[in-house]
């Protein structure tokens, strides 16, 4: 019970103080601002919504335009404008407000139903829209309906599955991969770089020396393992919920962050017992770091399958395969097991050498 | 007066490999005391610290305090004592207050010790400045004021006026001294021998990680100074004369009949000359 209270006593300490220094504050800023950065710049839904501004000129009333929405596909939004002069009218398309204006004749409606064959007078602007062409291309099928006639043909646009043989990023789609690439650079750069500067420059400044007086080294270990959860803990909510990435199995996500971050945590606690400075650290970081993200760009990628079996024996390989499985309605890997059983392998393997060498400094 | 043993170590030993950091360290320390820990760099000092407060194990002896094993029992004691420590391990982005508050809160201190221990030196009205913006003299008192914040009974000061000026090493010399006098023990190390003089009660001198003096500085002058004076004639000439020698004696009595004598000056040994005496020189 003491021991949790120091835990959480030292730990509130760091979320003051480490803040403050700017090597921990990169690290934490950077991937969270990469994520942001693919989050905002690619997109990987099937439709865009497309958005028509379309100028209305008419002496009477006219249904064209509900008709004209009923026939456009759901991802086309049209916002007309009602003009009184058809000269404001050809000038805004003139100069690229509207994406397209209609000349409606007085008795347009009318003259459909009677079939007499009305004119309707369609500006397009100087240099085309890519939205007017959609609301054009909607015009027969609207006119045609307002007569009462049927369609010649019936359209049924469906969408076909993403192909299974794809690579990773294609079958996720290349904005919710680069996502998780930047959770994962989120869990490396809070574990390798990070939470061992908050340790190493407690060694360094020596003021591990005062702690270990009022507690145990483990307790302080402890206590910045708890300040890297918290960490990634923050930045991954604050990703996944500016960028809406959608996970498809919450408790495989949660899980398989926790037993990265646990893992990972353990290796940069460990590594900061090599350095002498934080600055020291903060310099072989950037090198220590590639051989530890990398390898969760590897799996599903077309590379070797040595290559992949070996990416997956590592803590980020095993977490980029079920944090894919995570966000996914389908299974694309199918060996979340062992992946599993990879990082709890790791964090084994690790907090034993942690332990050991923490009972060394206790002698 | 009743006087009770608040430190007690046994053949105290600390190796390194082949490097023999403590060898041999045997004392006895009464509450309330002021023990100093005198001898050269790298001669054992802070090692022996670093045992008495359960920082180190020792290879062998033994060593208590208030009666708890410093190994076995090192829960019970790390509640008894603290240390200030030879460089400023503060937390320099944090605030002096903040630093305290910290201590206090892993020690379970009384609320308004915080404020208590920063008006005690004299740091309220910087409580609340980062300490990077401290002065020397003001982070050695915050890690003053953080050393008492569990109110031990022994207190461990490593070097505590080494970088200090000469008036805020006076001023810390005054708040050791009301320390003891409230009981507290203090066990201090210094390379300042006029300071251990003022200061403790006893010392002990360590050369290659034993004990090779320990007694009050008064009686340790006493055994190891030289015991003569210097005279200054009235024609400027100075002579150096044994004062347990008769033939000495005869000699300024007759230059004192002479009317010769123009100063005498007791020659008497410093710590100094003791520490170069047992000491010897740096290894």
């Amino acid at each position: 019970m003491n021991s949790l209270r120091h835990i959480i006593i030292l730990t509130q300490k760091d979320l003051k103080d480490a803040i403050r220094d700017a090597r921990v504050l990169i690290a934490l800023v950077v991937p969270l601002g990469i994520g942001l950065f693919y989050g905002f710049t690619f997109d990987d839904s099937s439709t865009t919504t497309i958005r028509a501004q379309v100028g209305v000129f008419t002496t009477g009333n006219t249904r064209l335009i509900d008709a004209l929405r009923s026939q456009l596909p759901a991802n086309v939004i049209i916002r007309t404008r009602n003009y009184t002069d058809q000269a404001d009218l050809t000038d805004d398309v003139g100069s690229g407000t509207l994406d397209i204006g209609l000349v409606v004749p007085a008795g347009f409606d009318r003259a459909i139903a009677n079939g007499t064959g009305p004119t309707l007078t369609i500006l397009s602007p100087p240099d085309g829209s890519l939205s007017g062409d959609y609301v054009l291309s909607a015009l027969d099928p609207a006119v045609r309906a307002m007569a009462g006639q049927n369609e010649p043909v019936q359209f049924d646009v469906q969408h076909a599955q993403r192909s299974t043989s794809g690579d990773l990023a294609t079958r996720l789609g290349v904005r919710t991969w680069s996502l998780l690439l930047a959770l994962i650079m989120t869990l490396g750069l809070v574990s390798i770089l990070a939470i061992p500067i908050v340790l190493v420059e407690e060694v360094e400044k020596k003021t591990i020396d005062a702690l270990i007086l009022a507690m145990n080294y483990w307790e302080v270990v402890a206590a910045k393992s708890l300040l890297g959860v918290i960490y990634i803990v923050v930045m991954t909510t604050i990703l996944v919920r500016a960028t809406g990435l959608t996970i498809a199995h919450t408790g495989l996500f949660v899980l398989a962050m926790l037993g990265t971050a646990l893992a990972l945590l353990g290796m940069g606690l460990l590594m900061g017992g090599l350095f002498k400075s934080a600055n020291q650290l903060n310099t072989w970081a950037g090198v220590l770091l590639g051989p530890v993200i990398a390898p969760a760009f590897i799996p599903g990628t077309p590379l070797p399958q040595i290559l992949q079996t070996i990416a997956g024996l590592w803590p980020p390989g095993a977490a980029m395969k079920l944090l894919a499985n995570a966000v996914s309605h389908e299974q694309i890997f199918h060996d979340n097991a062992l992946s599993f059983a990879v990082l709890v392998f790791w964090s084994v393997v690790i907090y034993a050498l942690l332990i050991a060498r923490l009972n060394r400094l206790q002698r | 007066m009743r006087v009770s043993t608040i430190i007690e170590t046994s053949h105290l030993a600390r190796t390194y490999g082949s490097i023999h950091a403590v060898r041999d360290v045997s004392l006895a320390i009464n509450q309330g005391e002021i023990f100093g820990l005198l001898g050269h760099n790298g001669a054992g000092k802070t090692t022996t610290i670093r045992m008495l407060t359960g920082r180190t194990r020792p290879t062998r002896g033994s060593a208590t305090v208030a009666g708890y094993d410093v190994v076995t029992a090192i829960e019970q004691v790390r509640p008894l004592i603290n240390l200030v420590f030879e460089d400023a391990n503060l937390y320099e982005r944090l605030s002096g207050w903040d630093n305290l508050a910290l201590f206090a809160r892993l020690y379970q201190a009384p609320p308004g010790r915080v404020g208590e221990l920063l008006d005690l030196v004299d740091l309220t009205e910087a409580a609340k400045r980062a300490v990077k913006k401290y002065s020397t003299g003001m982070k050695q008192r915050l890690l003053i004021a953080r050393a008492l914040v569990n109110s031990p009974r022994v207190l461990f000061l490593d070097e505590p006026t080494r970088g200090l000026d000469p008036t805020s090493a006076r001023d810390l010399r005054t708040l050791i001294r009301n320390l003891a006098a409230t009981g507290t023990t203090v066990f201090l190390t210094t390379h300042y021998m006029n300071e251990a003089d003022e200061l403790c009660d006893r010392v002990a001198f360590l050369k290659a990680g034993a004990i090779v003096a320990l007694d009050s500085p008064r009686e340790l002058k006493l055994q190891f100074g030289q015991q003569t004076a210097r005279v200054l004639l009235e024609n400027r000439q100075e002579t150096d004369i044994n004062l347990r020698s008769p033939d000495d004696a005869a000699r300024l009595r007759e230059w004192m009949a002479q009317g010769l004598v123009r100063t005498i000056h007791s020659q008497e040994g410093t710590l100094e000359d003791v520490f170069i005496n047992v000491a010897g020189a740096a290894e």
